[in-house]
């Protein structure tokens, strides 16, 4: 078998490529009329500031995009929730909303204890407003608007935020060298390796989760695009599944790996 | 118009949907994986009815933990269909 050069390949096609006719172009560029794009979040504001071009195609640009105002919405939504379950508590409770405020409270405390032990229970109030923010970020969708969770800036600062958390605790249980015994165990050759999977456990947390819900928004997407006129029906039983549950099962998914990934750096000889 | 560019640039698009395509059949694995997770969950059910919302909890996440790798593929194919990084380069 004979290996087709470039050349060849061009010859080839260019039988069937009139010059005057139209050749493919790639669907990006088609969809002006009426097809189906992925985009990223939109700017809203364009940002110049510390001599940072507001270009979106640099590295680093610090752009007002959709992202961040949408999640300004849900930080105005959750703290009004959440100031309104917290006022006027009693010992007893007396209301409905009081009730539930405690049912809120309950759940969270319990998710922590369960996975990390009661030592860790001052975690709660982080892992209730990661899985509430996260949630509710990803529930956006359902909206409208674009989730910010499908944009990997914003999910990935949550995963620096768990490797900064794991870092602190290998600090508080480890001793000033306790992060770098951990890279030397078992043994000492094992440091690439460690130190790979140090990098990859928040990279692949916020990867996850940044894929799960781009998933479904594109697919949810597709389907008002394909359906056009008569999305009626279908798209809100497959809403269910692509946009509510994803999103929920998404929140716990992020919170317990944050809370093991916490837990797994914990270096006291009494952990384990 | 330059038709050689333009016979090589859909010859690159070609190969570039295909790939993204390809990709895609890394997600067989995570499937499987799910899969099994899934029915070991419902036997340990079973077996144990009183533990369910422990083991649904830990068969979620095990569940998050084996979609890595198809979310990756996922993740490959989208930045192959959408940016188009080699087509595009071909002007």
């Amino acid at each position: 078998m004979e290996f087709i050069t470039n050349g060849e390949v061009v010859e080839f096609l260019g039988e069937y490529f009139e010059a005057d006719e139209p050749v493919a172009r790639p669907p990006v560029e088609a969809a002006a009329d009426g097809g189906f794009t992925v985009d990223g979040a939109q700017i809203v504001v364009p940002v110049e500031i510390l001599g940072v071009s507001s270009d979106p195609d640099s590295f680093v640009s610090f752009n007002l995009t959709t992202s961040v105002t949408v999640q300004w919405v849900m930080l105005i939504i959750l703290g009004i929730l959440f100031f309104i379950l917290g006022r006027n508590l009693k010992v007893k409770p007396e209301t409905k909303r009081q009730a539930a405020a405690e049912m809120l409270v309950d759940f969270f405390n319990g998710m922590v204890s369960d996975a990390m032990g009661s030592k860790y229970i001052k975690y709660a109030p982080y892992i209730a407003i990661i899985f509430c923010f996260s949630m509710f970020n990803s529930l956006a969708g359902l909206l409208g608007m674009r989730s910010p969770t499908a944009d990997i800036s914003v999910v990935g600062t949550w995963g620096l935020i768990t490797a900064f958390l794991v870092l602190r605790n290998k600090f508080k249980t480890g001793g000033f060298w306790g992060p770098l015994k951990s890279l030397l165990e078992p043994v000492a050759p094992m440091f690439p390796i460690n130190l790979i999977g140090e990098i990859t456990n928040p990279l692949t947390q916020s990867f996850r989760h940044f894929g799960n819900i781009l998933a479904g928004t594109i697919i949810m997407g597709i389907i008002y695009w394909a359906m056009g006129f008569f999305a009626i029906f279908l798209p809100a039983v497959l809403s269910m599944y692509f946009d509510i549950f994803g999103a929920v099962v998404q929140a716990y998914i992020f919170s317990t790996l944050t809370m093991v990934y916490v837990l797994m750096a914990d270096r006291s000889p009494d952990a384990q | 118009m330059n038709m050689e560019l333009e016979a090589l640039r859909a010859t690159v698009l070609a190969a570039e949907v295909m790939g993204a395509g390809i990709a895609m059949l890394a997600n067989i694995g995570p499937g499987l994986g799910e899969g099994f997770v899934g029915a070991k969950a419902v036997e340990a059910v079973g077996r144990q009815p009183e533990a369910t919302g422990v083991i649904t909890r830990t068969m979620i996440i095990g569940d998050a933990i084996c979609e890595t790798s198809g979310i990756y593929a996922f993740i490959f194919a989208l930045m192959v269909m959408f940016t188009r990084p080699f087509s595009s380069s071909l002007g």
